[in-house]
């Protein structure tokens, strides 16, 4: 029976001892910013543990692990605890609340849960609470001006305090701060010298970690957060010994820069000079010209903006170059910053660049002040050759038309809708009329093609006295000009060759007896025996004036009776 | 012959230019008195008178007075008159690209340079040319028909049918550019903002809504309606809201 009960109590230990026992702790639940808080997961087993998520908590340092075992000897039966334990330092950077989720073990598919903790990160404390907690060990933030100038330069320095010997430094960390511009002026710092000094009677080393160099950018009141630093020190003989620390706050006042600011202001602060120079100012179309612009002094050089030159049109910019000799030191930037520009000119004629001027605010007489360079005035020669010594190309004529084109001053002639002459009646009748009259001449000129012998005959006997007359004309003629023989004879062609066409007659039957058969008019034929007669008469006698127009007339109305008969 | 060239001086003296109105009117546009200007333009207009000048220079008066559409209505008219002046051309782009409505306008393409080179002379240029060519086919023919070489037959058969052509073409673009110049089968939207409904009736549904300035074809017309189409859509709008051309 008592052997049972051993066997069971042996058993209610084992299930006590195989119990899991999963943990996070934090030391603190409310904190100030930037103070560290230790967070702590511990375990009595073997298993896979998984970080929780710090809920915008930084992790400064860890996981530290450390593992503690326990003996225990309980009615002759040893057994054995382990308990691992992982550190995290965290710390809040900005005030709020943090949540820290909770962390998980995975035991062969077996999955373990902390409980998620809450952080409240309250305010920094007041300046100098630093000192007052640990005046053993605290650092500072000092500021070499208490009041600037925007863009006037301070030096923030950082020193440690300690009473023991410092060891190393694990961790720096800068205090956040907005509206400066900080430069480290020993960024790539390792070796720390420390030194000693008395305080308040009391020996402390001192050691200056940082130097910055400040330039404000806003005109206002400027907040410097506390630094954070994590010093090693030693404890006896091997052992180190961690320490942690903030420091003050440091509130800067910037100040407003009396008098009105210049249009030309650029920003830069401090004490400054200008020089410029220029190769040469009478130069030929496409040579180039140096022209030197160097601004030299103390302040926040590195801020300053490249000169805009006013160039002519004519004149090609290339970028300048660019030659800073810069040095910052705990005094400020110093130095010179020199533009080299090449100017080409592409046309020939005088031009003028004006004077390239900037202001900027003097920081020991506290007043704006106007830098400025000379004007340049620089000659360009006509090229030799007509042409031009150098292409450019050639330039667009811009056109914008703004507004409708001007009237037209001289008008074309108006016209009505009923001058258009197209498709009109008329247009109808002109274009027929001339086909119609073709047609019309075609047709006679066939008609007449077409005529029997006996109608053409009868047409030339028609037509006789008509086709005949010219000849007695001639014989008119020749009698008024007083050549009467001749037109004696000339009447007598006349009269043939009528006589011809009337009667349808040959050359060889033109005789008196032949024609005389051909009239039947008795009378008619009287006279005609006459006056041929009379005419071959005067073919071989002399013949007056009078006889001939006689003769003429005879003749005349001889053919108008024939013609009348026939 | 003779008659011929009697009745060819009568068609030729056109009616004289009110030219006395017409530099009136210039000179009242140079002294920014735009509507003494578009008052003595239309006057000239009225009597049945124009010229592409004449509607062109309205079109600059009634465009400084702000009178978008009319301004359109008057480089249109001046534009059938003469296509291809560059001044006409630049005010009407010039007026159209100010109006609201965006209209598919084709300036360019084959059609438009054919319009241009056939319509561009004087409104009887093509009467003429018919006339010449009735007076060379026909002597030709005259030739044609008379006995003579064969060289001589041949050119007049060649010229007798060249110049028929011609006669048969000039006679058509002659009638088409008469349509052009007389007939009105477009409009422009004079009313500042206007509705475009489906039917010829006030209380019937909104087609579509044009603004001043824009320009349709007309495809048929009922009382004091025009069926307009524009873009291929259709509706009838009030003749009073619109200026034909």
């Amino acid at each position: 029976m008592k052997q049972l009960y051993i066997i069971l109590f042996t058993l209610y230990l084992g299930s006590a001892f195989a119990q899991t026992k999963f943990t996070a702790h934090v030391n603190q639940n409310s904190v100030t910013v930037n103070s560290i808080i230790k967070y702590e997961i511990s375990s009595n087993e073997n298993c896979q543990i998984y970080q929780p998520d710090f809920g915008g908590l930084q992790v400064v340092g860890g996981p530290f692990q450390s593992t503690s075992s326990q003996f225990s000897n309980i009615n002759g039966v040893t057994t054995q605890s382990r308990t691992t334990t992982y550190t995290y330092q965290l710390r809040g950077q900005k005030k709020g609340n943090y949540t820290i989720s909770a962390a998980q073990m995975d035991c062969n598919g077996k999955v373990h849960k902390t409980e998620s903790i809450k952080i409240n990160v309250t305010d920094s404390p007041a300046q100098g609470n630093g000192q007052n907690k640990n005046s053993d060990f605290y650092i500072r933030v000092t500021s070499s001006k208490k009041e600037v100038f925007q863009g006037e330069p301070f030096v923030l320095t950082l020193k440690m305090f300690s009473k023991k010997q410092p060891q190393g430094i694990e961790a720096l960390e800068e205090g956040s701060s907005t509206g400066i511009i900080k430069t480290d002026l020993n960024p790539n710092q390792t070796q720390y010298e420390t030194k000693t000094e008395t305080i308040n009677g009391m020996r402390y080393y001192t050691t200056i970690l940082k130097q910055q160099l400040c330039y404000a950018q806003v005109s206002n009141k400027i907040t410097i957060e506390p630094y954070y630093i994590s010093a090693l020190f030693r404890k006896g003989f091997f052992q180190q010994y961690r320490q942690e620390t903030t420091s003050n706050k440091v509130v800067v006042t910037v100040k407003k820069k009396p008098g009105v600011q210049p249009k030309d202001f650029n920003g830069l602060v401090g004490e400054f000079d200008m020089t410029h120079s220029i190769s040469k100012t009478t130069v030929k179309p496409g040579e180039a010209i140096d022209l030197n612009i160097t601004i030299s002094g103390k302040g926040n050089l590195d801020t300053f903006d490249e000169p805009k030159l006013d160039l002519p049109n004519d004149f090609d910019q290339f970028d300048p170059e660019i030659n800073d000799k810069i040095s910052t030191s705990t005094s400020g930037i110093s130095g010179s910053i020199s533009f080299n520009y090449v100017l080409v000119p592409t046309f020939y004629g005088d031009f003028n660049i004006p004077a390239y001027t900037f202001s900027y605010f003097d920081v020991n007489t506290k007043k704006y002040k106007t830098l400025s360079t000379d004007d340049f005035n620089i000659h360009v020669d006509k090229p030799d050759n007509a042409h031009g010594e150098i292409i450019t190309q050639k330039k667009d004529i811009k056109v914008e038309e703004t507004d409708i084109r001007y009237i037209h001053k001289s008008g074309t002639a108006t016209f009505k809708n009923e001058d258009i002459k197209s498709a009109s009646f008329i247009q109808y009748i002109l274009i027929t009329l001339p086909f119609l009259g073709l047609w019309l001449i075609l047709y006679l000129k066939k008609k007449r093609n077409n005529m029997s012998d006996s109608d053409k005959v009868l047409a030339i006997k028609k037509k006789a006295k008509k086709t005949n007359a010219k000849y007695l004309q001639d014989c008119k003629t020749l009698h008024k000009n007083g050549k009467d023989a001749e037109a004696n004879k000339a009447l007598s062609l006349a009269l043939k060759r009528y006589l011809k066409d009337k009667f349808n007659l040959t050359e060889s039957d033109l005789s008196l007896n032949k024609i005389s058969e051909q009239l039947n008019d008795e009378e008619l034929k009287v006279k005609f025996k006459s006056c041929w007669n009379t005419i071959e008469m005067y073919q071989y006698a002399p013949i007056n004036a009078e006889q001939i127009d006689v003769l003429i007339n005879n003749t005349e109305n001889i053919i108008n009776q024939i013609d009348k008969q026939v | 012959m003779k008659l011929l060239l009697t009745i060819l001086s009568f068609i030729l003296t056109g009616h004289s230019f009110a030219q006395s109105t017409f530099e009136k009117a210039n000179s009242a546009y140079e002294n920014e008195q735009y509507d003494i200007a578009i008052q003595n333009y239309m006057e000239t207009l009225s009597n049945g008178e124009k010229s592409a000048d004449l509607y062109y220079n309205l079109g600059n008066a009634y465009f400084k007075t702000n009178e978008l559409g009319e301004a359109i209505w008057a480089y249109e008219q001046a534009k059938k008159i003469n296509p291809s002046d560059k001044d006409i051309q630049f005010n009407l782009q010039f007026c159209n690209d100010l109006t609201v409505d965006k209209l598919t306008i084709n300036n360019k393409g084959i059609g438009n340079w054919i319009t241009k080179v056939l319509f561009s002379y004087s409104h009887n240029f093509w009467f003429y040319i018919s006339l010449i060519s009735v007076i060379v086919t026909v002597i030709s023919l005259y030739i044609f028909f008379t006995p003579t070489s064969t060289t001589v037959n041949n050119i007049t058969l060649v010229l007798g049918g060249l110049f028929s052509l011609i006669l048969i073409g000039s006679v058509i673009i002659g009638s088409i550019h008469k349509a052009r110049l007389t007939e009105q089968n477009r409009i422009v939207i004079i009313a500042p903002k206007n509705k475009i409904l489906t039917q010829p009736t006030p209380e019937s549904a909104t087609s579509f809504e044009l603004h001043e300035g824009a320009t349709a074809n007309i495809k048929s017309e009922q009382d004091d309606w025009y069926e307009v189409e524009l873009n291929s859509n259709t509706g009838w709008i009030l003749k009073e809201a619109v200026w034909s051309y």
